[in-house]
């Protein structure tokens, strides 16, 4: 029962930085209705731009983190730019291919710049606390604080600022929001940026964990992030976070009964599970789909 | 106030509307009728920026609104609602309006006295006051039309474009919209309203403009538009249709 709880516990820990991904995607999704694959790779560009600083300059943490924040929402709004502006009126599946390719070519730069396999990241914390019979890590830890006041500020600013409002109104119903006087481009912009901070953010706590990043950070980030999304509910923020915390309790487990082999299997086996048992997720929105659909009715 | 001159609109070679010329001048209340798929809701999507005419130009305060994005005409002061009320469902009341708030006044980052003020006014006169902080999807289909109607008013603007204000109502419904809207339009604001409820639209508007195939077959003096031959064949299916 011991290891079962420490198992939930570590869960939860990873699980809030996979929550941070999820709320990123959900954010995109959200104001777009389309699926951005290329958030990860971009997220990968920030903490790249991080450790670059850090392997030349052995700068600090804090200027680590905010090169990888910094990157992060550089490399989104190139996307945002690339993928979804400028194919804004095409179809969605457009968008999602462009942001494939945009994932392919922003992998091939930060492999050609970093040819190497790996490359070192700055730790956060180097202590472990003991509560009782169980163990926590200072960087997980560290991960879940941040996790969890990022995720209330998120939501303060979603419902207590005007900016929160104009992504909410634009997820909701863009056409009535442009009509309202909302410039819905400009709303997507700053959701990108938004989901960018979020996302490098989660970047920073991610690789400072496993104290390395490699080129394929962008293809993990992009497929955890999806998998909790997809889990909690696509749309949802509180899904997100139930998404990304279920999900790493089930790695934690997977990986203490069955081998870490096992835990991607896993994983993935539960998406599947869910998609084909419960497609909308934990938080499905049957009411918004209902009125997104009222709302083509013109 | 509203110059539209000989606008145009084909969807896949089918002209929804054709040469369509309308004048609206300051405070007025025209009434914009006609069968189904007569260019009605084209022309308001056309006025509002939805999508651009083929041909023709169309002014607003001097303004030719040509190629502007609707956020952009909105902001000129041309607020509509739609056929199916375009509330945000996840929204409560309040934020609605608050939303509408924000859109309007691009560098108010809080409410002010005054706002609230106006936005507690309208809710007041809507009949919505004692649900300000419901979800909007909680309303019935007659406190979401009243809601979208209010909340086109919150940025104050000069013209409004009601898509079927009464879309769904019984009677009584209809009769408390038309009152909300004699009660809330007037101040100077023109205002344009499709409606297929012909009693209604008679209390409402001074003037009539009759559309048909994308085209203006009447436009004038109620009275005498609602006893138009034309009009009473193409619209209401007597004359040599009967």
């Amino acid at each position: 029962m011991v290891d079962f709880i420490q198992n939930t516990l570590d869960g939860i820990f990873i699980g809030s930085s996979y929550a941070l991904l999820a709320i990123g995607f959900t954010l995109i999704f959200g104001v777009m209705r389309r699926l951005n694959l290329s958030y990860g790779p971009s997220i990968m560009l920030g903490v790249f731009a991080g450790t670059l600083l850090y392997i030349q300059l052995n700068a600090g943490l804090l200027v680590v983190g905010l090169a990888t924040v910094v990157g992060a929402v550089l490399a989104g709004l190139y996307v945002e730019r690339i993928c979804f502006w400028a194919v804004r009126r095409g179809a969605a599946l457009a968008s999602m291919v462009s942001s494939f390719a945009i994932w392919m070519q922003l992998e091939e730069a930060v492999t050609i710049v970093f040819p190497d396999r790996t490359y070192p990241f700055p730790p956060l914390a180097d202590f472990t606390l003991k509560l009782g019979p169980f163990w926590v890590r200072g960087e997980h830890l560290i991960m879940f604080i941040c996790a969890s006041l990022l995720t209330i500020l998120l939501h303060l600013l979603l419902y207590r600022t005007r900016f929160g409002l104009a992504i909410r109104a634009v997820s909701e119903n863009p056409t009535a929001a442009k009509f309202m006087g909302i410039n819905t481009g400009l709303v997507v912009m700053f959701a990108f940026a938004l989901a960018s901070v979020i996302g490098g953010v989660a970047g920073y706590l991610i690789a400072s964990t496993d104290q390395q990043v490699t080129p394929l950070f962008g293809l993990w980030a992009t497929f955890k992030g999806l998998i909790a999304m997809t889990l909690g509910g696509m749309g949802s923020i509180p899904g997100a976070i139930a998404g990304g915390l279920l999900l790493g309790v089930i790695e934690a487990q997977s990986v203490w009964y069955l081998g870490t082999e096992y835990r991607d299997l896993v994983a993935y086996a539960v998406l599947f599970a869910f998609l084909v048992f419960r497609p909308g997720g934990l938080f499905a929105q049957k009411s918004a789909m209902q009125s997104r659909l009222a709302a083509r009715r013109v | 106030m509203l110059q539209i001159d000989r606008v145009s609109r084909s969807f896949a070679g089918v002209e929804a509307l054709r040469n369509v010329t309308l004048e609206i001048a300051e405070g007025e209340v025209v009434g914009l009728i006609g069968p189904n798929g007569s260019g009605k809701t084209t022309l308001f999507n056309v006025i509002s920026g939805l999508f651009p005419a083929d041909r023709g130009v169309i002014r607003f305060r001097g303004y030719n609104l040509a190629g502007l994005r609707p956020d952009q005409i909105a902001a000129l002061g041309i607020a509509r609602t739609f056929q199916t009320p375009r509330v945000f469902h996840r929204m409560t009341v309040w934020e609605n309006l608050a939303c509408a708030v924000f859109a309007g006044a691009p560098r108010t980052s809080t409410l002010g006295v005054d706002d609230r003020r106006h936005v507690e006014a309208l809710l007041e006169k809507s009949g919505l006051d004692h649900r300000a902080g419901e979800l909007a999807e909680n309303l019935t289909l007659p406190e979401q039309r009243r809601l979208e109607l209010v909340r086109t008013l919150v940025a104050d603007p000069g013209l409004i474009l009601l898509d079927e204000p009464a879309g769904g109502m019984t009677p009584a419904e209809t009769e408390a919209m038309a009152r909300l809207i004699e009660d809330v339009v007037p101040d100077g604001r023109s205002c344009i309203v499709i409606e297929h409820k012909i009693d209604m639209i008679a209390s409402l508007c001074q003037r009539i403009c009759v559309l048909d195939f994308g085209q203006v077959i009447a436009d004038g003096n109620a009275d005498t538009v609602l006893k138009d031959e034309a009009v009473l064949e193409a619209y209401l299916g007597r004359g040599k249709r009967a």
